[in-house]
C-alpha cells in the first residue's frame, strides 16, 4: 500500500524544509534583512536592482543565494540523472503569471518562503498571508478540477538547459568583478548581507535539498486540497518549527503584529497580496522558490515564469506599486486587485477541451 | 500480501483527474496521489489503482481519449529507491 507514513511524510521534504528554517535564521545572524534571511522575490528583485533594471535605491544589491538555489538544484539534478531539458508550454502565460505573483509578493512584502520564515519569527501579519494565500491556492485548484492547464511540456534538449545556470554563473561572476554598472545599495535592506560565501554556502545547500525532496509552499497546500495528501506540507512545517526553535535561541523570535522588520499591517492587502501569489504561482505549477528549482533541472517554462519575475519587480518598484513598512501605495493595490482578475481569466480561458466522447465516458 | 498497486502517470493534471474521475464511476479503487518521488522529480499528480485491474483501466482510458503518459509497479516495500 502507498499510504504508509514514509509517502505522506517524506523524510527528505522534513530534512530540507528543516534546513531551510534554520539556514535563514542563521543568515540573518550573518547579517541579512532581519524578519527575512531568505525570499526569492526579494533577491530577485535585489538582483533587478543591482543590474539596473529598476531605480530604488534601498533594494539593489546581487544576492548569492538565487544563484546559487539554481545551481545546487542543477547540480543534483545532474547527479540523479533528472536534467533534462523541457521547453515550456505557454512560455507568454507563464512569464505573465510570473511578473503577477512577483507584484503581489511585493505588495505583501515577500514570497511564500518569506510569509513561512515570517511566522516562524512570530510575524502574525505572515498569518494574514497565509489565508490569503491558502485562498488563493484554493482557487487555483478549483481552476485545475475544472480543466486548467499550462499545456503539455515538450520534451527537448540539453543546451536550452544550460542557459539559466550560465547566467547564474555569470552573475556570480559580476559579484565578484564588481563592474561599475552593477549598483549596491548604501541603506536599506539592500546593504544588508552576509558574507558572499556564507550565502552561496546556504544556497548551494538549499538548491540541492529542494530538488531531491521536491519541496513547494503552493504545492503542499494544492496537494492537501487536490488529494488530502500532506508529502510536501510537512515541509512548510518543518520550516516553522525549525525556524521558530532556531529564532528563539538567536533572539530574533518576536511575536506580534505592529513593527515587524521589513512588514506593513494592513490586513485586506497582506490578505488578497498573498491570495494572488498563491492563485498565480498554482497557475504556474509551484511558488517563487520551485520556479528555481524546476529552471534548474531544465524546464522551460519556469525559466519563463522567472523572467516574468524579474520583469514584475523592475516595473513595480518604477512604477511605485511595491509596498513598504509604510504600508501599500494605491498602484499597488489596484495592480494586484486586476492581477486576481487576470489570472482568473486565465486560468478560466486555459481549460482544455474534453472529447465529446471522453465527457460521456467521464 | 495485499493486492499490489500499479501507478498511472499523465502528461498533465487534468488528464490524471478526468482519469480518476472516470474509474472511480467503474467502481474501480482508483486513487490519485502525488506522483512518486522515485518515478519524477517534478510534482504532478498520478492515480494508483489495484494491479489486479490493469487490463480494464487500460482499456477505460484508451476508450477515453485520456493519454497516459505510463504505467509502473510500486517496488516492493514501496520504500522509495533513488
Amino acid at each position: 500500500m502507498t499510504r504508509d507514513w514514509k509517502n505522506l511524510a517524506p523524510p527528505m521534504v522534513i530534512l530540507a524544509g528543516a534546513a531551510v528554517g534554520v539556514l535563514a535564521a542563521v543568515l540573518v545572524e550573518a547579517g541579512s534583512p532581519p524578519n527575512m534571511g531568505l525570499c526569492i522575490a526579494c533577491f530577485e528583485r535585489d538582483i533587478a536592482g543591482a543590474l539596473g533594471m529598476h531605480q530604488a535605491a534601498a533594494v539593489q544589491r546581487l544576492r548569492p543565494e538565487i544563484p546559487a538555489i539554481v545551481l545546487g538544484a542543477l547540480l543534483a539534478a545532474a547527479l540523479g540523472k533528472e536534467l533534462k531539458g523541457r521547453s515550456a508550454a505557454a512560455p507568454a502565460v507563464s512569464f505573465v503569471l510570473g511578473a503577477l505573483v512577483m507584484a503581489g509578493a511585493l505588495v505583501f512584502l515577500g514570497c511564500p518562503t518569506r510569509m513561512t520564515l515570517r511566522l516562524a519569527g512570530g510575524d502574525l501579519n505572515a498569518l494574514v498571508g497565509l489565508a490569503g494565500f491558502a485562498a488563493g491556492i484554493w482557487a487555483g485548484a478549483e481552476l485545475l478540477k475544472r480543466g486548467y492547464a499550462l499545456g503539455r511540456p515538450v520534451a527537448g534538449r540539453l543546451v536550452p538547459t544550460l542557459i539559466l545556470p550560465i547566467l547564474a554563473v555569470g552573475l556570480l561572476v559580476l559579484m565578484f568583478l564588481k563592474p561599475s554598472f552593477i549598483s549596491t545599495s548604501a541603506k536599506g535592506p539592500g546593504s544588508m548581507a552576509p558574507h558572499v560565501l556564507v550565502s552561496l554556502g546556504a544556497g548551494l545547500l538549499i538548491g540541492v535539498l529542494a530538488q531531491r525532496s521536491r519541496l513547494c509552499f503552493v504545492g503542499g497546500i494544492r496537494d492537501m486540497i487536490l488529494m488530502r495528501n500532506p508529502h510536501l506540507l510537512v515541509g512548510l512545517a518543518a520550516i516553522i518549527v525549525a525556524g521558530a526553535a532556531t529564532k528563539m535561541a538567536l533572539g530574533q523570535f518576536r511575536l506580534g503584529l505592529a513593527d515587524q522588520p521589513i512588514a506593513h499591517t494592513d490586513h485586506l492587502w497582506n490578505l488578497l497580496a498573498m491570495a494572488l501569489v498563491g492563485l498565480g504561482s498554482v497557475l504556474l505549477g509551484g511558488c517563487p522558490f520551485r520556479q528555481l528549482i524546476l529552471a534548474g533541472q531544465g524546464d522551460g517554462g519556469a525559466f519563463a515564469a522567472i523572467c516574468g519575475m524579474f520583469a514584475g519587480a523592475a516595473v513595480a518598484h518604477n512604477a511605485g506599486l511595491a509596498a513598504s513598512p509604510a504600508g501599500v501605495p494605491v498602484a499597488g493595490k489596484i495592480v494586484v486587485a486586476a492581477g486576481i482578475v487576470i489570472c482568473l481569466v486565465l486560468g478560466w480561458s486555459l481549460r482544455e477541451r474534453q472529447s465529446k466522447r471522453a465527457a460521456r465516458d467521464g | 500480501m495485499a493486492d499490489r498497486e500499479r501507478i498511472a502517470t499523465f502528461h498533465t493534471t487534468q488528464e490524471g483527474m478526468r482519469a480518476a474521475r472516470m474509474l472511480q464511476k467503474q467502481k474501480i479503487a482508483a486513487r490519485l496521489i502525488p506522483v512518486p518521488r522515485w518515478l519524477s522529480a517534478d510534482c504532478g499528480i498520478a492515480l494508483t489503482f489495484p494491479a489486479s485491474e490493469a487490463s480494464r483501466v487500460q482499456t477505460l482510458l484508451e476508450g477515453g481519449d485520456i493519454e497516459v503518459s505510463g504505467y509502473h509497479q510500486e517496488p516492493d516495500g514501496s520504500s522509495a529507491p533513488p
